[in-house]
Parts: C-alpha cells; structure tokens; sequence
C-alpha cells in the first residue's frame, strides 16, 4: 500500500514519473541535443535519488552551456575519457557504455575518466549500470574517476529503480515547486493561433465555427482570448 | 513466439506463429485505425475480469443536493482487495467548459484509492483534486478522474424520467452516454502509485486496468446522479429503465496527446498488438465441434454487429459510415453461414476453417468489416484471451546493447526500419508539423513549422528520419566499431540508438509513418488507441484529429456483475425497446 505522497509541507516526495517528465523539460529548455535529454533525464533521476536534489539547478546550468564534443577517448582495452572539464554527466553514459562493452567482450570492464566538472556526479554510473544487471563501482579521486563493472550478484544490486518505482524520492518541497515552474519553460506559450492547433473545432475570430459542433459545449471564450479584432468573447 | 505464460508446445507455437500477421501488414496508421473493439481491449477486458470474479460495488453515501453540488463515496471489493471511490459533484457552470483538456469547468471529479478511505483523506483528496497539477494525491490513491456531464442528454433523460416516462432512446442513442471522461490521471502523477508499484497479486496490475475502473466508475455514478437528482425533483418518479442504463455508457474524448503516448510506450504497444494477433491466431486455429457450435457463435456474433452498426445513429466526419459497415458484415456473414452449412452437412475439407474463412474475406471486405470478425473471432477463445492480458504488465524501460558492432546495428536498422527509407522525407522543414504542449493545462497541438515558431520544443518522435541520419553515419564507420565507440564520437545519437537496440526482435511498435508530415492524419493514431486498446465504440472524428466515442457501451451494470447474472457477450447492444 505504499505510494508517493505529500506529507510535511516543507518536504514532499515525488514519483519515478514527476521526476522524469520534470527534468526531461528542465534539459529541453537547456537545448542540449535532443538525442542526448532521456540519458541526462535518468542522471539527473539517479542523482537526485542519491541525495543529489539540491545540485540540480547549478548542474542544469552547467549542461546548458555543455560542449559534448569536447570529451576525446585514448586507449583500447583500458580507455580513459578525456571530459576537457566537461560536465561529468556528459561522460557518464559513455563510461558505462564502454566498461559495458570491454566486460561483455572479455575485458576487465574498467574505464578512466578525468577532468569532469562536478566529477563526484560520475557515482550515478552506480545506478545507471543496474539497468544491465551490473554492478558498477565508482572510485572518484581529485581529478580522475575509475568505474569498474562486474556482473551483479545480489539482486539489492540492481534494485534502485524498483526502489524508487515504489517509494518516490523525498524531495524540499520548494526546491521542487521551483523546479517544476522552471519546467514550464519548454511548453509553448498560449496564443489564439496555438489553441487552432488542438480540439475538435476552429472558432474564427469573428465567430464562425470550423467543424461540426455535436455534444460540444465550449465556452468560446476560452478559444478567443486575444484573437486579432475579435468579435465574439462570450460563450455561443 | 508466444506471450502465454506457459508456453503451447512447439508443434503449436509454430502453427500460431505462422497464422499471426506480420508489422508490414500492420504498421501502417489507417490499418491500426481500421483495428475494432475486442475482449484484448481493456475496458472489455476489465468487465471479463469484473464479471468473472463477481465484483461488488457499493455506493456507501450520496450527499448531494439538487443543483448538482455535494459529494459521494463508492467501496469497490475484488476479492480480497478493496478500493474506495470518492466522488465530489458540482453543479455545471458554462463558464470555462470544454471538453478539451483547457477545460476548467468540471461537474465531477474523483479517486481512485486503495483500500477504505478515512475522512481526513477523503477531505484532503477533496482540497487537493482541483488544484490538479500542484495537487498531491492521498496514500493509495491509483488515478484522478474528472468528468463533465452531457449537457442536452443528461437534462433530456432528467427532464423523461421526472415527468414519469422512460428517456428517449432514439435521443440518447446519438451519443449513448451521459457524462464524458475528460481526464484519467495516475501512474505518478500527481502523487499517485506507480503502475509498476502495483504488488504482484493486485487486481488492476495488468496495463490500463486502473484507468479503466475509474471510466467505469464513472459511468455508475453518472446514472445514480442522473436517478437521484430525479428522485429529489419527483419522489414517485420511474427507475431508469435496466436495459437503457446498460446501454449507456461512458463517453470518452481523445486527442493529439495519443500520438505522443504511442511514441513513450512502444512495449505497451507491441505487447498489445500481439497479444491481439496471437489470440486472432489461436481463434483461427479452433477446430470445431461436431455440432459446429463455434461456428454457430460466431455466426450469432457477426449477426449482434451487423444490428449494432445498422442501429448506430452517431455522425461520422471521414470514418466509415456504419450502414456502409453493415452491408460489409453481410458478406461475412454470408461466409459464416456457409461455412456453417458445409460443416453441419459433413463437408469438412479445411485443416483449419476459421483461418480459411478469414483468408478467403481478406481483400473482399472492408478493413473494418474485416477487423470487426478478427475481434469476434477472439471471443472463440475467451481463456486464452483473458490469459494473454493478464500478461500486460509492461516495463517501458529501454536498454542499449554497446558491445554491437555497427554492422550489427546497421543490419538491425536496415531489417526493422526498412519502411522508413521507402518514404519520402525530403519535405521543407517549413511544411512540416510541429508536436508541441502548450503551457495552458499541457494540452498536446500540433501546428505548421511556420506558424509554432522555432522556439517551441517539438515532441513528436521524428522515427525514420532519426534513422536514416543515424544509418547515413553508421555507414561511415568502421563496421567492427562497436556501439559504445560509436556513440562516444556520436553521442546525438544515443536516444534513437537505445531505441532501436531495446526494441530489436519486436516489430509491432511504431506505425510506419512520417508523423511530421501534412499528408499523416492524426486520428489514425487515436483511434488505435481508442477503438482498438481501450475499446471504445461509436468513436466519432472531428476535424482528423479529435474522438469522442463510448466505453461500455451495453455493459453490465453492477448489479448483473454482483449476482452472477451478466452477459459475457455484452458488447454491440441493441437499442432497448422501451
């Protein structure tokens, strides 16, 4: 019977769902490359599951002035990610990705990442790797991490997820308020011509209706508000 | 190739496998449109599941005065689990109506909520209900809902009822409903359980099943407010008529938003799709008895739907007429009654008749027409049916596979999204749509590049031109590099990637088509949603982009399924002759 909630109002907790549509839009509005938001969307999850919430608006900061390109690779067998002080997030993936393939490949599944900003922030390669059921080690020293990959073994290993599925992560239910109005920025503004890109019918600016208007009830107000030179404001 | 838990044996595996279609006769949007109700579609599925397990629905108190304006309480018990349903009712106001999700008038809204609900939560979900997206929902609590009443209807079926005389069926039957779901909420949002949270032996586990209650729900407490509000303007006034309260239904509107649910949950479709497809195959693989009695019920069947489309009285904009539907179903009822004949009469030459019935109307009848018997067939095998449900529980989490080689991975694009190259994608950006939520309520629209503005996020899953500029660098790599390599020097790459890499082996999962265009029709996609997985009838179309359609539609009502009295083949329902 457990569920996500509100309970004291200074803290709330919010669920897998919220978080993720959240910081899916919070990376939107930094415009990142699109095809990189769902991986940072789940480092930002992960991170805030760690105890990372408060970070969040410094980190969304630092990506949005991100150059991905700038990470370079060296070695083979025991690569090492070059960040060129680079969020650590924009290795994270990557590290993964690679200490995945040296260990599904015979390797030792061990990768080197140095110079990341935020370098501490490489640990949500310890949640990120359970979604390949390994468990991943991250050793963060001043200026280099080692994450090293190994096949799980107990299934706590691989449970975050499920964790946070089920229990909702506890959150300052300001921060989130904040964050959640900050998200907003990467929906569209309302307009007249906006509101003819949806629902069942088109109301002109001077009345007319554009389709057929069965069982429909609308308050013809709510589709005109500043329509140019609009002649109707009130319901049919 | 089977979504039973326990799998057939190989021998049959094979002969289903082989009876089911494949994604290129599928994928394309007007085929998943043309896609009809079934006992797979989950509102169907969850009267199976109410029906056979006797669920008890009790209306605990009904506190509310004759404008409209009060509150009401359901306790819903299936089998050992119990849910509370919370009802806050308000009198209509014009102002603000819509049944677009702008909407900020509404005459009901409700919860969901696991367990027996205590009066501090039942007062808090009332507070926080209409704050909606800054609401938090209590402990427990499943989904949020919220309805509005059909205005004409409801008052018309008031207005019958409290001058002593039954509604008018010929009146009601335009839309076969009452009050209309404008919004279904949970899975997270707002506070509300995860699906995947659900415990292993809880009864709304298997996907949508929890949305679909609360639409039931819905619909009970439409007609006891329509019978109550009666009964407080005239005390002496007739029950609602048993027949006409099964043929209402709930109404349902949908919109653009679908599009963007098909893109975010491609497991939950391809699970469904072939759910639907192996129970189709396993019907058509029914031999039939000596009596041919499966070929009698089909036959009944196949004569409940030409009635149902002949009787149907709803305006359709582009979709099919139902008359035109009709005389389509006749030709397949031709075909059943023959082959019912043949059987009866010892002339059995077919190893497999229903598969050979089929095959032979394939091409012959409409694509509903043709859909409308695959969805009949279903009910040949309701166990089977009901079993592959069960087994909707979907982890739409997607992971990569970065040891593949790029010649792996570019076989795999190659193979699985080959429809995507045969389509035409050099349009003008500036002729292309753009998917966008608007801050007012996240209302999903859709709109030319030109007139969104290029500020605005585009939501929509550009499929196959991700893939195609993914392929165009693939096949500039070395095709040894693995995917892990190959990201690191392309990381834009990496969603459309883990995509394909998460989605390889299945094929049901996205509709072959360039959603971006001005030549794609949006409802195609809703429909499939509505008609096909939530079970929706009479969907109307408005301006190829809005439904509106009923769910239940011929229902039992609560009582049937309470006693043990209800019709498993409830669906298609007659007009009531009052």
């Amino acid at each position: 019977m457990s569920t996500c909630q509100s309970n004291l109002a200074t803290s709330m907790t919010v669920s897998l769902r919220e978080m993720r549509m959240v910081f899916e839009r919070l990376l939107q509005v930094t415009r990142i490359e699109s095809g990189l938001v769902p991986a940072l969307r789940d480092c930002a999850v992960y991170s805030a599951a760690l105890g990372g919430f408060a970070r969040l608006p410094a980190t969304l900061e630092t990506i949005s002035k991100a150059t991905p390109s700038a990470l370079s690779l060296e070695g083979s067998d025991d690569p090492v990610i070059h960040c060129g002080g680079q969020h650590a997030w924009l290795a994270a993936d990557a590290a993964l990705e690679l200490a995945v393939e040296i260990l599904k490949t015979g390797g030792r599944g061990i990768v080197t990442v140095r110079n990341a900003a935020d370098i501490g922030e490489l640990r949500v390669i310890e949640a990120l790797a359970q979604r390949f059921g390994l468990k991943a080690i991250v050793a963060v020293g001043a200026d280099r991490a080692t994450i090293a990959v190994t096949p799980a073994t107990d299934p706590d290993d691989i449970a975050l997820l499920d964790k946070i599925r089920r229990d909702g992560v506890d959150v300052d239910a300001a921060l989130w308020w904040e964050l959640y109005h900050r998200s907003a920025e990467a929906l569209a503004p309302d307009s007249y011509l906006s509101r003819r890109h949806a629902g069942p019918i088109i109301v002109e600016a001077d009345g007319k209706v554009i389709g057929r208007q069965d069982e429909d009830e609308t308050d013809f107000s709510l589709l005109l508000a500043d329509a140019p030179n609009s002649a109707v404001s009130a319901k049919h | 190739m089977t979504a039973l838990r326990r799998p057939a044996p190989a021998q049959d595996a094979y002969r289903i496998a082989r009876l089911m279609r494949s994604a290129g006769e599928m994928m394309a949007p007007e085929r998943l449109a043309a896609i009809q109700p079934s006992r797979v579609s989950a509102s169907r599925a969850l009267l199976s599941h109410a029906i056979r397990g006797r669920w008890q629905i009790l209306c605990k108190r009904f506190e509310i005065d004759e404008k409209g304006n009060g509150v009401a309480e359901y306790r819903i018990d299936i089998g050992s689990w119990r849910f509370s349903f919370p009802v806050f009712s308000f009198e209509p106001s014009p102002h603000g109506r819509t049944g677009r999700i702008i909407g900020r008038a509404w005459d009901m809204m409700g919860a969901l909520i696991e367990g027996d609900l205590s009066q501090v939560d039942f007062e808090t979900t009332r507070n926080e209900l209409p704050k909606l997206y800054e609401g938090r929902a209590t402990p427990g609590t499943l989904i949020w809902c919220r309805s509005n009443r059909s205005g004409r209807f409801f008052e018309s079926a008031r207005q019958a009822l409290t001058a002593g005389r039954q509604p008018d069926v010929a009146e009601l039957a335009q839309t076969c409903y009452l009050m209309r779901n404008t919004g279904l909420d949970g899975n997270g949002t707002f506070g509300t359980k995860s699906f995947l949270a659900y415990e292993a032996d809880h009864p709304l586990r298997w996907s949508l099943a929890a949305q679909m209650l609360c639409a039931y729900m819905m619909r009970v407490f439409a007609q006891d407010l329509l019978q109550h509000l009666v009964r407080l303007g005239s005390p002496q006034a007739p029950d609602m008529a048993k027949d006409l309260r099964r043929f209402l239904g709930v109404g349902n509107g949908s919109a653009l938003g679908l599009m963007l649910f098909v893109n975010n949950h491609p497991r939950l479709i391809e699970r469904w799709l072939f759910i639907r497809e192996e129970a189709i195959a396993r019907a058509k693989a029914v031999l039939p008895d000596d009596a041919g009695s499966q070929i009698t019920k089909l036959l009944t069947l196949v004569d409940k739907a030409i009635t149902f489309r002949t009787q149907d009285r709803a305006a359709y904009e582009n979709f099919t007429r139902s008359d035109v539907l009709a005389e389509e179903l006749q030709i397949i009822r031709r075909a059943v009654a023959d082959l019912l004949q043949r059987w009866q009469a010892g002339n059995r030459f077919e190893a497999e008749p229903f598969a050979e019935l089929a095959a032979s109307l394939e091409g012959r009848v409409h694509a509903e027409a043709m859909e409308t018997l695959h969805s009949l067939l279903i009910e040949l095998v309701p166990d089977e049916a009901d079993a592959l449900v069960d087994g909707l529980v979907i982890d739409e989490e997607l992971t990569g596979r970065p040891e593949m080689p790029v010649h792996r991975l570019r076989d795999l694009i190659r193979n699985d999204y080959a429809w995507a190259f045969k389509l035409n994608l050099e349009v003008p950006a500036s002729e292309r749509y753009v998917w966008y939520k608007s801050v007012t309520a996240e209302e999903p629209r859709r709109g030319l590049a030109t007139e969104v503005g290029q500020n605005v996020v585009n939501l929509g899953l550009d499929l196959p031109r991700l893939v195609v500029a993914l392929d165009r660098d693939l096949s500039a790599a070395d095709p040894n590099l693995s995917t892990a390599r190959f990201l690191f020097a392309h990381p834009q790459h990496r969603a459309i990637v883990t995509r394909v890499q998460a989605l390889a082996g299945t094929s049901l999962h996205s509709p072959h088509a360039d959603i971006m265009s001005g030549s794609f029709t949006p409802a195609h996609i809703t429909r499939l949603l509505n008609v096909g997985i939530h079970g929706i009838d009479k969907t109307r179309d408005f301006l190829d982009r809005n439904l509106r359609g009923v769910l239940f539609h011929g229902a039992p009502i609560p009582e049937d399924i309470a006693s043990g009295s209800a019709d498993e083949l409830w669906f298609y329902p007659a007009e009531p002759n009052l």
